[in-house]
Order: structure tokens, then C-alpha cells, then sequence
């Protein structure tokens, strides 16, 4: 079986970091780490070591694809309490393990599975930090492929908090 | 700062909390229960003025649980808007993705959501009923599920092209074929599924033997409604998941109603409530009847239980598993709960399907397409058995293949109205004259409708066990008398 997958115990990745855009391209503001990743891609794309990718799913799937790396940065959608959407913010994975209120649907939780893949694989198998770059939205609702007007123009700081993230690994930029 | 409420919704942004509503009566006793669902805004829009062939992977992004579903779902109103007609290696190869999705969705419902319930039982902590209690309760368990849910995940990615959301099917069948490496390793990866789903059902049977309270769960009466079943089989009888021709019956399993697919509007209407902004559906022969169970209802349930009422199943080791099921409580049963013992069958149903279409010998060759012609346009409609139940897409494309009109029934459109009695029910054994325990209602009213795994609303567990929920309770005048929450 030659097919790599996440749990494969036989699995190495060809890049050591993951930059991964989560949301649903046709859901309006939903899909806005997906907008922001393909503005990544224009600039990203050939790094040795560096992989950028689109996933739209959570829980389970989504700490799977974690796997095999050392540092994961997933830029997504947010909807705090008390949020205004345009609002950029750097999380990480331990400010998602202390809220009751990360879900997904029909699967665990985005925590819950991550505490299971560690349990199950063991901490080399998981990256050593998961940053989350969140942008607050506020349709999420509405089928569409264009995002609201404040959360259009958040991008630019999405993406300059992605390229702070990524200045710390990868070799000054020329 | 960050740490009170965070919502991070990568899929299918459900709302976050379950929203139920709970009217009593003059003497304070529960008398309506409504579940509210999230509709989401504008998809016929949406599609409206796009090329047709378009449909099949802008729908597979309607939902990141059911993809395939939708996916196949759109192909089948393709074939019928480009006139085309698949041969059997599009079409078998189009029903093993079908197939190899009911395995893959089915496994997170029953390992991450009742599993937990059951596999720990009811009387676990909250804290610990879930994937990750049950990893720390048995190990050896949970690395096998997760080792199964890979070799499912690969398997769709060999067919759709994407592990997700699969891009493959098109008019005609789909838009490429399998190797013969592909087909030995579609096999020996269902064939892994087959093993680890019998292996699961014995777990299962054996927790249903040795715990009694497991099996008061399961099999008790706390979660029964006589309902009217829908569900399409084939002309054997048994369950497709590619689709077959929708057959009603009623409480009794006595067969109501039998009918072309392509005419599904002549016998299924669908209604609107004011207090609900997603339709639901009713039979026509009954009538829409209003939130009632009965022969006599309009109302139908959808799903895997449906199915087990209606259909058998096609293989072997499924058909054996059934009987168990059927000397217990019988067929049919309106026991809501075993549906999750029901799912455990359609995987095993599932993994068997798989590995024998993945054996038929044309499955690899190259007549996986048939290249429309000139003619396009018309009305197209694809059915399919979702993993929730009966899925029906619709649409209109004009002579250029330009969509016009969109209308989508998915499973949970069809259980909406069975999931408001349940909850109703539900609500009426646990509020009596106006008193009530809180968390007893959040218990009993979050049992009632996660059986039918909906779709659009959340049913999940957080990290501590627990569904954010708001319950909210109002007096006979419809004023808010109380509301109930879980976060």
C-alpha cells in the first residue's frame, strides 16, 4: 500500500512546516483562510521545507493532518463573544484545549482529537506548535465566494501575521 | 483574554449551540417541542446562472460530513441534464465512493459521538465520554479506529481524487478510472474494514449481553415513536446506497407507498412553519398531518433505521448481523437508539459492498466515461442514501447546461419533523406539572436528537463530554418562563 496518509506509521513529510487555510470557499466569510492561503501561494509556493495547503474540514481530520510536522499554522475563521469582524488574532492550540465552546460537528473536537493523536502516537509525531491565525467574521450563513467588506480587508494583516510566523523559520526573505 | 468563547467552526459552520424550544401547557406538562435548525442563505442563488457540470464539487462543499454523498448525488442530475447514461464501470465505480462514504461517516458518528456513550457507558463522567476517554479505556480500541477511519480515508482519495471532498464524477460517469495496483489496494483496505467493522459489532454485542444499562438504553422504550419510514432499495429489495426507487411503509411495515424517483415531488410535499425557518417535508398520500407520529401522519423518518425497516441488506455477514438485531427487538422497531447498532451493520454492509465491486473485473477499465453529445438541457434528478438518510437533488439547466433552478431535500429535511416529536416526547417524560430537573432535560432532550445525527445543527461533544445547548421553556401564553443552558 503505497498511499501516504497522516496515520501511517510509516509517514515522512516532504516539508517540515504546514501552512494550512481552513473554511468553506462558498460559504461568504467562512472561506476566508482560504482566500488568504492563495494569496500565500503566490509568494510561498517553492520553499523547500514549507507546504501550503486548503483543508475544509475540523475535528478528527484536521489534527490529522497535523501529523509529521514540526510547526503548523492554520489560518481560519473566528467568531468570538463580543468579536468585530475584521479582527485578527494570533491563538494557539493550548487556547483552544481551554474552551468548551471548539466544536465540530459529527466528530470530536479539533482538541479532543489532538490529545488523542498524542496519546496514540506520541508527541514526536506531533508538531512542537500550532498557531492559530484567526480572523473574526460575520456571515457565515450566506452561500457565496465573496467575503464582507471589513473581512476583506483584514488579508493584508492575516497575511503579515502568517509572514511574522513564518520569518521565524524560514531564511531571511531577499 | 481569549480563553471564554472561541468558535472555530472549520467545516460546516453549524451553529454553536443546540436551540430547542419547549411550550407547556395549562398545567405545566410539555405540549410542543422544536428543534431549531440552522438554514443556510441563498445556494439555490448561488448555483443559479453556473455551468451544470459545476455542480458536483460546488455541492460536495455544501458539507464537510456528507460530501460524497452530494457529490453523486449531482453526477445522477447530470447524466439526466447531458442525456448520458453511465456505463457499469462509471456507475459501480461512482456507488464504491457512495459506499466507501457511508463506512467513513458512520465510523465518526459511532467512535467519537455515541461510542463514547456506549462503549463506557452511560454512567462514565461526562468528562470522559468521549474519543479521548475511550482511547484512555482501551487503547488498543481506539488505535484500531483510527487505523480503520485511514484505510477508509485513503480509499475515497483513490476514487475521488481528494480524501474530503471528492472531485471525480461528472456527466457520464466519472472523470477517471482505476489501475489494477488501485483495485488490489481498494480491496485489501476494505477488506481490513470488513474485519475491524465485525470486530466492532462483536465489542458491541457484547457490551449489549454483559450491561444492562447499555441495553436499557438501546433497546428500552424511553426513545420510541411509531413513525412512517422512507428509504430507496433496489429491485432485490435491498439497501443501495447509490439509490434505488423510494419505497414508504408505514408503523406496522406495511408498505404505503412504492414510486418512480424521478416523480419524488408527486408524493413527497414539503412545508413551511413560521417558527421554523427549514421546510419539512410530508407525505403526500397522508398530508401534511402537523407534528404527529402514526400511519395516519404525514410524517416519515429517514436513515439508517428506516433503512433496516424497510430494506435488507445485500451481503452476508450484514444479513447475519441483522438477524441478531431483528430477534431482539424486531422489524421493524421504532426504537430510535439502535439506529446506532444499525450503523454499525450498514459499515459492515458498506465494507462488503466495497470489496466486492472493487473485484468485479471491469471495475479497471476504461469505460469509467460516456462523452455527452449536443443535446443538454432539462430537468435532472439524482437520489442517493445518504449516511442520515434519503438525499434528493433537483435542478433545471437551460440548453447551454446553465443551471436555473436548484431544490436540494437532505436527510435531515425529512427527519426535522421527527426530531421535533422525539424531542417533544422527551421533554414530556421530564417536565410534570411545571417541575423539572435542569440537567436531566439537557440529558434526555440531547439523547432524543443526536440518534438521528442531524446535519444542520450541532451535535458534538466538547472537550469535556458536553453539547453547548439552551433550552428554552415557555409558559401556556408562549411567554419565556425559563431557559435552560449547557456550555
Amino acid at each position: 500500500m503505497s498511499e501516504n496518509s497522516s496515520l501511517d506509521p510509516t509517514l515522512t513529510r516532504n516539508a517540515e512546516w504546514l501552512v494550512l487555510g481552513v473554511g468553506n470557499p462558498i460559504l461568504s466569510d467562512d472561506g476566508v483562510g482560504i482566500h488568504v492561503i492563495r494569496e500565500l501561494q503566490k509568494e510561498y509556493s517553492n520553499i523547500p521545507g514549507l507546504e501550503l495547503d486548503e483543508l475544509d474540514t475540523g475535528g478528527l481530520s484536521l489534527a490529522e493532518r497535523f501529523v509529521g510536522y514540526k510547526k503548523v499554522i492554520i489560518i481560519d475563521a473566528l467568531a468570538l463573544e463580543n468579536g468585530k469582524p475584521g479582527d485578527v488574532q494570533r491563538l494557539t492550540i493550548d487556547d483552544f484545549m481551554s474552551t468548551k465552546r471548539m466544536y465540530c460537528a459529527h466528530d470530536c473536537n479539533l482538541a479532543t482529537a489532538y490529545d488523542v493523536l498524542k496519546e496514540e502516537l506520541g508527541e514526536d509525531k506531533l508538531p512542537d506548535e500550532v498557531i492559530i491565525i484567526g480572523i473574526e467574521i460575520k456571515d457565515f450563513e450566506s452561500f457565496s465566494e465573496i467575503l464582507s467588506e471589513k473581512v476583506a480587508k483584514a488579508i493584508p494583516k492575516a497575511i503579515k501575521m502568517v509572514e511574522k510566523e513564518l520569518e521565524k523559520i524560514l531564511p531571511k526573505k531577499k | 483574554m481569549v480563553k471564554k468563547t472561541i468558535e472555530i467552526n472549520p467545516v460546516s459552520r453549524l451553529e454553536g449551540e443546540a436551540k430547542i424550544s419547549i411550550f407547556l401547557d395549562e398545567k405545566g406538562n410539555a405540549e410542543d417541542a422544536y428543534f431549531q435548525v440552522t438554514e443556510y442563505r441563498g445556494f439555490e442563488k448561488f448555483c443559479q446562472g453556473r455551468a451544470a457540470e459545476e455542480m458536483p464539487r460546488i455541492v460536495s462543499r455544501i458539507c464537510g460530513v456528507c460530501p460524497w454523498s452530494h457529490h453523486i448525488a449531482s453526477a445522477k442530475v447530470l447524466d439526466a441534464v447531458f442525456h448520458v447514461t453511465p456505463k457499469k464501470t462509471g456507475e459501480d465505480l461512482r456507488r464504491l465512493g457512495a459506499t466507501a462514504h457511508i463506512w467513513y461517516s458512520h465510523s465518526a458518528h459511532f467512535f467519537a459521538l455515541a461510542g463514547p456513550d456506549l462503549i463506557l457507558g452511560p454512567d462514565a463522567p461526562p468528562s470522559e465520554r468521549n474519543l479521548l476517554g475511550l482511547l484512555r479505556a482501551d487503547k488498543d480500541l481506539t488505535v484500531k479506529i483510527l487505523a480503520a477511519r485511514n484505510h477508509s480515508q485513503i480509499i475515497q482519495k483513490i476514487l475521488g481524487g481528494k480524501s474530503i471532498h471528492p472531485v471525480t464524477a461528472i456527466a457520464g460517469g466519472m472523470s477517471k478510472g482505476i489501475t489494477e495496483d488501485e483495485r488490489k489496494e481498494i480491496i485489501q483496505r476494505s477488506e481490513a474494514l470488513v474485519e475491524f467493522t465485525k470486530f466492532s459489532l462483536d465489542l458491541f454485542d457484547g457490551i449489549l449481553a454483559n450491561n444492562k444499562k447499555v441495553r436499557n438504553l438501546v433497546v428500552g422504550d424511553i426513545y420510541k415513536n411509531d413513525f412512517n419510514y422512507l428509504a430507496t432499495v433496489n429491485d432485490k429489495g435491498e439497501i443501495d446506497y447509490y439509490g434505488g426507487t423510494p419505497v414508504v411503509i408505514d408503523p406496522e411495515g406495511q408498505e404505503i407507498d412504492r414510486f418512480n424517483d424521478q416523480e419524488y415531488y408527486e408524493h413527497i410535499g414539503e412545508h413551511a412553519e413560521p417558527w421554523c425557518t427549514a421546510k419539512q417535508t410530508f407525505l403526500r398520500k397522508n398530508g401534511w398531518t402537523g407534528l404527529e407520529s402514526g400511519a395516519k401522519s404525514g410524517v416519515y423518518s429517514v436513515g439508517p433505521l428506516a433503512r433496516y425497516n424497510i430494506a435488507e441488506y445485500s451481503t452476508p455477514l450484514a444479513k447475519a448481523a441483522q438477524k441478531k438485531i431483528k430477534d431482539l427487538v424486531g422489524k421493524p422497531t421504532h426504537l430510535q437508539l439502535v439506529s446506532n447498532w444499525v450503523r454499525l451493520v450498514e459499515m459492515l454492509n458498506a465494507a462488503e459492498i466495497m470489496v466486492d465491486l472493487a473485484k468485479k473485473p471491469y471495475i479497471t477499465n476504461n469505460e469509467y466515461r460516456v462523452i455527452p453529445t449536443d443535446e443538454i438541457g432539462g430537468r435532472g434528478i439524482g437520489v442517493v442514501e445518504a449516511p442520515r438518510g434519503t438525499l434528493i437533488h433537483d435542478y433545471i439547466a437551460d440548453e447551454n447546461g446553465i443551471i436555473s433552478k436548484v431544490n436540494l431535500i437532505v436527510a435531515t429535511t425529512h427527519n426535522i419533523a421527527p426530531i421535533n416529536i422525539s424531542v417533544r416526547e422527551a421533554a414530556k417524560r421530564v417536565i410534570k406539572n411545571g417541575n423539572y430537573v435542569k440537567e436531566h432535560i439537557l440529558n434526555m432532550v440531547e439523547i432524543a436528537f443526536r440518534s438521528y445525527d442531524p446535519c444542520l445543527a450541532c451535535s458534538t461533544h466538547t472537550p469535556h463530554g458536553c453539547l453547548p445547548m439552551e433550552v428554552k421553556i415557555y409558559d401556556k401564553d408562549r411567554k419565556l418562563k425559563d431557559v435552560v443552558r449547557r456550555q
